[in-house]
């Protein structure tokens, strides 16, 4: 019973992701294939939530800005013309580098918008954003003049809105490919992600993760007690955004294409409902959240559209599904977990008064 | 070992500390007495090092240790000479262990991490084996691996006691009010403790309220008023008159209560209390005091009745229902209530005076608004109001520079003083106090007493307090009801014998003995 009470959230949502898939009709073996390659695409964006939530400053939207150095980095790639595993390293370097800078400039916003964070990222995400896509839209071809004159738009100014990262991919394909239900797939993204999961395993108990910890539970105490937060919560915030530059390469490795105004769009969300679904708060985020909640959300994602469809026999309808899920998972699941924190409290001041 | 040469502190041109010159030898415990306001925390913080200090300009005079000059510029300085400080509100992190809370930053850490330490992996095995020394020293038995979150107050106070002593190097230990939130045993034993450590050698800072402590524990006195060092006194010359005198430099007069019969006429009744048939009680134009040892249940009547807490049982208020927790309602009957919490959930601590004073009570004071009738649309009388602050500030001789002053800015006494105020200003029919004079200064205690004792006479007022410090609530009621066990344990009345409510706190009754 305590189990149920303490994991309501994902028990909810598998729930609901067993009736949808019953109704989907979809088998099993296509339901577990489309599921990996989102796990694939997804897991590392939410792990990179992890840290901000632990230094209590909530879920970090700003993360956009980490899968915004990599889309650059991947074009900077194509317009060396770099190939092969020289590509990948370069494209892993250099985003790391801009995910590094970048990030330090969300920390430094973030941390003079103390108790306003998430509305704060959500804002810088969407400004960098622009920022971005007025870069390649507009400078190159203008300021910036590329070596390789075939990623640009045929009037010669801007980047094309699709381009070819086969570079990356075939790197991607190369290494433990596997054969499933007559597709290739390959392992390789999840040695990645196994990688990250280690480094933030370790983070969490070197010094950095303590430090975190009471930075979030206590900002005022933190700083009476000689903690230098900001730095705390700063190195937080630049963990974060690399981690979302690794998770966009692997994004790019998998699909084999970019999309160079639209590819870093929409991730924040994902991340932020899969982490709720896996039973996480904006106050507390564990590893484990991550892993249940990507593979529930994404197995409800897949399965609601065709469940939706079948069940109304209107296609629109499983499209809507689909909007649905995305926010409304959001809202149900911080509602419900704030309702979990109360009933919490409420327990603890009952047992106090005993 | 410290000595303080003209030590002083302005703020914005208004000095708080006044050429302080005081010397603390080694092993030597030292109290620093005064009322609120009187520089007590600023002298504290400045040997802490708190930014608040740095960022408003620093202060002025010398620290020397050892006969060597010091600055003290942030907090890691102040570590760095041996200054640790237990502070008043615990600085503990919930949601950690007390291993990681007693060595917070301060970890063991595997390997040299000179650029970027954060990443540094840390030795938790070690981590604990220390805790488990410095927790042994002050001879508290506390899990090391259990949450700060599940321990009672009086461990708490230890886990940060010892996270302060962990600190190797330590030569001061400032405890700013250690006792303020204990009961009588725990307070025996903290002192014990502090004892213990002045004996290794360790100089103590204490600063405390409650003068009878400080007279049993310290060698040497310091008292301080309006930033000066007005006084010091060796163990021989302790006498609680003269501190007295000293801190306030006037007279006390002691509010009492002329004791009346009462009314018997039921205000409020409380039925069914945890499950049981009983039913309590409060009568109209009454004080009544609610007591009982930390953690009783003494305070489920008054944040139960307003949904700060659970509240086991059905509340009726002159014969009709009332229904817990809905605030908007029990306000509208006229039961008004300040929590003990005053800066949580009493005040508005960004805003003003005047607006703290007013809020919530324009519909019992139309003059405070310009077009009365349009109710919450219309605007205020702000010369009105302004000058009604004004007559509060000075009748409850609230220090400050003016009713536009923020509250934040006030000293907590002051703050209490501006919660009464609205008090008076609302005139409920039933008021309910928590802690009224908890942290508070022996002269702003009197006059608060006095005010609420003249709402009760003036106004009719029924007053229910819920406080820890007896001998005001027998000054003051004329019913103490003590709480043992989340139980009513015992309603004294008429002429209350302090003993007998002492047994009481403890669940005995004087027959027993």
């Amino acid at each position: 019973m305590k189990f149920v009470k303490n994991n309501i959230v994902p028990i909810a949502i598998f729930l609901l992701t067993v009736i949808a898939f019953y109704y989907s009709e979809m088998s099993l073996n296509y339901l577990s294939a489309e599921v990996y390659t989102r796990f694939i695409r997804n897991m590392l964006f939410t792990l990179a939530l992890i840290l901000p939530v632990t230094c209590g400053m909530g879920i970090n939207f700003a993360i956009i800005v980490g899968a915004i150095s990599a889309q650059m980095a991947v074009v900077f790639a194509l317009d060396l013309n770099l190939t092969g595993i020289l590509a990948l390293l370069f494209v892993v370097g250099v985003s790391a580098m801009l995910s590094v800078m970048f990030g330090f400039l969300v920390a430094l916003l973030l941390n003079k918008a103390r108790g306003n964070e998430m509305i704060v990222s959500i804002m810088i995400g969407q400004l960098s954003s622009v920022i971005y896509q007025f870069i390649f839209m507009v400078a190159y071809g203008t300021v910036i003049h590329p070596l390789n004159t075939d990623i640009l738009l045929e009037r010669g100014i801007g980047v094309r809105s699709m381009l070819d990262a086969k570079n990356i991919s075939e790197v991607f394909e190369k290494i433990l490919p596997f054969k499933f239900e007559g597709k290739t797939y390959t392992l390789f993204p999840v040695l990645i992600i196994l990688v990250f999961s280690l480094i933030l395993f370790y983070l969490q108990r070197a010094k950095i993760g303590v430090l975190a910890k009471a930075v979030g539970s206590n900002l005022s105490h933190a700083n009476t007690l000689g903690i230098k937060s900001n730095r705390v919560r700063s190195i937080c915030i630049i963990i974060s955004t690399v981690f979302a530059a690794m998770s966009q390469i692997i994004l790019i490795g998998d699909f084999g294409t970019i999309n160079v105004y639209t590819g870093h769009l929409g991730l924040d969300t994902f991340a932020a409902a899969a982490i709720l679904v896996g039973g996480a708060s904006i106050k507390e985020a564990r590893m484990r959240n991550c892993f249940v909640g990507v593979i529930l959300f994404h197995a409800l994602f897949i399965t609601s559209p065709m469940a939706g469809q079948n069940l109304f026999n209107n296609p629109s309808v499983g499209e809507y599904f689909r909007s649905f899920l995305a926010y409304g998972v959001i809202v149900i699941a911080i509602i419900m977990n704030l309702r979990k924190e109360k009933m919490e409290k409420e327990r603890i001041l009952r047992e106090t008064l005993k | 070992m410290l000595e303080v040469r003209n030590l002083s502190k302005q703020f914005d041109g208004n000095y708080v500390l006044k050429n302080i010159n005081l010397k603390i030898k080694d092993g030597e415990v030292y109290g620093v007495i005064g009322a609120n306001g009187s520089g007590k925390s600023t002298f504290m913080n400045i040997l802490n090092g708190k930014a608040l200090i740095a960022e408003t300009g620093g202060y002025e005079g010398d620290i020397l240790i050892d006969g060597t000059s010091v600055s003290i510029k942030n907090h890691s300085q102040s570590t760095a000479h041996g200054i640790a400080m237990v502070h008043q509100e615990l600085a503990l992190f919930s949601g950690l262990s007390v291993t990681r809370n007693i060595k917070i930053n301060r970890e063991n850490i595997k390997g040299k991490g000179t650029f970027l330490p954060e990443f540094s992996y840390v030795d938790y095995k070690k981590d604990k084996a220390e805790a488990e020394k410095v927790l042994e020293m002050i001879g508290a038995q506390i899990a090391l691996d259990r949450m700060i979150d599940g321990l009672t107050l009086n461990q708490k106070q230890f886990v940060e006691l010892a996270r302060e002593l962990d600190n190797e190097s330590i030569r001061l230990l400032i405890l700013d009010e250690p006792t303020s939130s204990l009961n009588i045993t725990e307070t025996k034993r903290l002192l014990e403790c502090i004892r213990e450590i002045a004996a290794r050698g360790i100089a103590v800072i204490f600063i405390s309220h409650r003068l009878e402590e400080v007279m049993e524990i310290c060698d040497v006195v310091a008292v301080l008023r309006d930033g000066e060092l007005v006084s010091t006194y060796e163990k021989s010359e302790f006498s609680v008159s003269r501190f007295a005198d000293d801190m306030v430099g006037r007279e006390i007069v002691k509010a009492e209560r002329k004791k009346k019969a009462l009314s018997r006429e039921v205000l409020l009744s409380y039925d069914r209390t945890n499950g049981t048939d009983r039913r309590l009680n409060i009568y109209e134009g009454e004080v009544v005091g609610i007591t009982g040892l930390a953690g009783q249940g003494q305070e489920q009547f008054s944040e139960g009745l307003f949904g700060l807490k659970a509240g086991d049982y059905q509340v009726r208020f002159c014969g009709e229902e009332l229904k817990k927790g809905d605030n908007p309602e029990l306000i509208k009957q006229g039961i008004y209530y300040l929590s003990e919490d005053r800066s949580g959930t009493s005040l508005f601590l960004e805003s003003p005076i005047w607006k703290n004073i007013i809020f919530g009570t324009e519909h019992k004071h139309p003059e405070f608004m310009s077009m009365p009738k349009l109710l919450p649309l219309s605007f205020l009388q702000k010369k009105v109001i302004k000058e009604y602050s004004e007559k509060m500030i000075e009748e409850l001789n609230i220090l400050c520079s003016g009713p536009e002053q923020k509250l934040r800015e006030l000293s907590g006494g002051n703050q209490q003083k501006v919660c009464i105020s609205r008090a008076i200003t609302f005139g409920p029919k039933l008021l309910f106090v928590g802690e009224p004079t908890r942290g508070i200064d022996i002269y702003s205690k009197e006059l608060i007493l006095k005010w609420l004792l003249e709402m009760n006479q003036k106004n009719g007022t029924t007053i229910v307090i819920t406080s820890g410090e007896i001998e005001e609530l027998i000054r003051i009621c004329d019913r103490v009801i003590v709480m043992y066990q989340g139980q009513v344990f015992k309603i004294f009345e008429g002429n209350i014998e302090p003993e007998e409510i002492m047994l009481s706190l403890y669940g005995r009754t004087a027959d027993e003995k």
